[in-house]
């Protein structure tokens, strides 16, 4: 292994070419460990209050799950050095996702709940 | 003019500093977000549009949390295992990395294998997309029948709030009854005795009316034919709230008739499931043929630490790690809240 950071806040100042950042084998064990306890833990959620506390559940097991996507995007794929090269296409696509959620809110699910059913 | 003479330090770059292959490959996996948008959030708004406590709890639909967690591992492991294979090829260890990116399709098939244990255990229970039981509870029971529609009120199936089919309500009942005579007619044929048998009798005694007693509705042999659940107890047990025993009754009686159960909103329930994990699953399998061939070159001819390499192990990578995170969502979407 070259040199092995310790912790993976590579300086973008200090490198000349982007493939001298590079994230050391490592990080990705502690991301993958990490990884791997938020799934127990959101499976831990469910099982133990899944049925009792239902907001509260969806709330840490959602949460978990934008944390272990942000995890993998930020150092698996690379993200973290590599967001100032390509969020040009990524925050658009970040934004038309949610939109089509709530364009289509009030038609599908609010018309149900105003409009009495015959 | 020959390339010689010109400087090359004056050249400004006035694309975007990443090479073309990991270009596409954004522009690609940004259109695939898109695609799995429609899809999730489609089940999003559908979820979210039904009556309170309404949508199916897990055991109604045959879903197991705990193959969907073991699933979610697998896939971990797998974009664990692709991207140290591309940190080995970067250091020169091509072999380590055809070990590696073997290890992430084994994992990749071992994910597809457990899906197709849970889409056969779905097809076993009659959980298709459009052939379950649905909609069955006609308004007008609360007047003609109060007693029934008291009894679907604790089962939160009040009439006149989910919507009502009476072209597909006698459908259902004319299908049942169908496939339970030609049970009865030929027991061997279908694998059917004892218990089961009996109880198709007795159904197909209760759907044809009695003496005593007239045909039933739709709803009420919806009813007897419903997967228990913890949350509602089912009447039509001894014990409705004994959990285990009426689950052992269900699969002894009832299982093996492999008839149309009835889950309201089950069609919408699975139309949606095998949408999004059907084509996640596609998404899984053409990564595998992307490593397959990748593999089966490095096995033949090598895996060589040149720029292609290491090029085509992180741009696939970045395709797998993709497929990793559709499924990071999809398995609390699906199968824990």
């Amino acid at each position: 292994m070259s040199e092995p950071h310790t912790t993976p806040h590579a300086d973008a100042s200090h490198a000349e070419h982007a493939h001298e950042e590079h994230i050391s084998d490592k990080t990705f064990l502690k991301v993958f460990v990490a990884l791997f306890v938020f799934t127990t833990f959101s499976f831990l959620a469910n099982q133990l209050f899944g049925r009792s506390a239902v907001v509260l559940a969806f709330i840490i097991i959602m949460g978990i799950a934008v944390c272990k996507a942000a995890l993998v995007v930020m150092y698996f794929m690379h993200l973290k050095i590599d967001w100032r090269k390509v969020f040009v296409f990524v925050v658009p696509t970040l934004i038309l996702a949610p939109l089509i959620v709530i364009v289509l809110w009030p038609d599908i699910v609010l018309a149900w709940r105003l409009a009495p059913m015959p | 003019m020959t390339t010689a003479t010109v400087d090359e330090t004056q050249y400004i770059q006035r694309g975007i500093p990443v090479s073309n292959g990991k270009l596409a490959m954004w522009l690609f996996l940004v259109t695939e977000i898109m695609f799995f948008t429609g899809l999730i959030g489609t089940y999003f708004l559908l979820r979210m549009g039904t009556p309170e406590n309404a949508w199916p709890e897990p055991h109604a639909v045959h879903l197991k949390e705990w193959m969907g967690a073991l699933n979610t591992f697998v896939l971990i492991v797998s974009s664990f295992t692709i991207v140290l294979a591309h940190s080995a090829i970067t250091r020169g260890n091509s072999k380590r990395a055809l070990q590696l990116l073997g290890a992430t399709f084994a994992l990749g098939l071992v994910f597809l294998v457990i899906k197709a244990f849970e889409y056969t255990a779905k097809f076993n229970h009659g959980i298709v997309p459009g052939l379950m039981g649905d909609n069955l509870v006609d308004p007008d029971i609360a007047t003609t029948n109060p007693a029934l529609a008291a009894e679907l009120k604790e089962l939160k199936l009040t009439p006149g709030v989910h919507p009502y089919d009476a072209h597909g309500a006698l459908a259902y009942k004319q299908d049942v009854k169908t496939r339970l005579e030609a049970i009865v007619a030929d027991p061997g044929a279908h694998h059917v005795d004892g218990v089961a048998l009996q109880t198709a009798k007795d159904l197909l005694a209760d759907i044809n009316g009695t003496a005593d007693r007239p045909p039933i509705l739709p709803v009420q042999l919806g009813l007897k034919l419903r997967p228990p659940t913890r949350q509602y107890p089912n009447k039509y047990y001894a014990d409705p709230t004994d959990f285990e025993k009426n689950e052992k009754d269900y699969e002894s009686k009832i299982g093996p008739l492999h008839l149309r159960p009835y889950v309201q909103y089950g069609n919408l329930w699975s139309s949606s499931y095998f949408a999004m994990t059907g084509f996640h699953a596609v998404h899984v399998g053409g990564g595998l043929i992307v490593f397959a061939i990748i593999l089966i070159h490095g096995l033949r001819r090598g895996l060589p630490s040149n720029a292609w390499n290491v090029s085509m192990l992180e741009l696939t990578g970045l395709y797998w790690h993709f497929v990793d995170i559709v499924w990071i969502f999809l398995f609390p979407l699906l199968y824990l809240v």
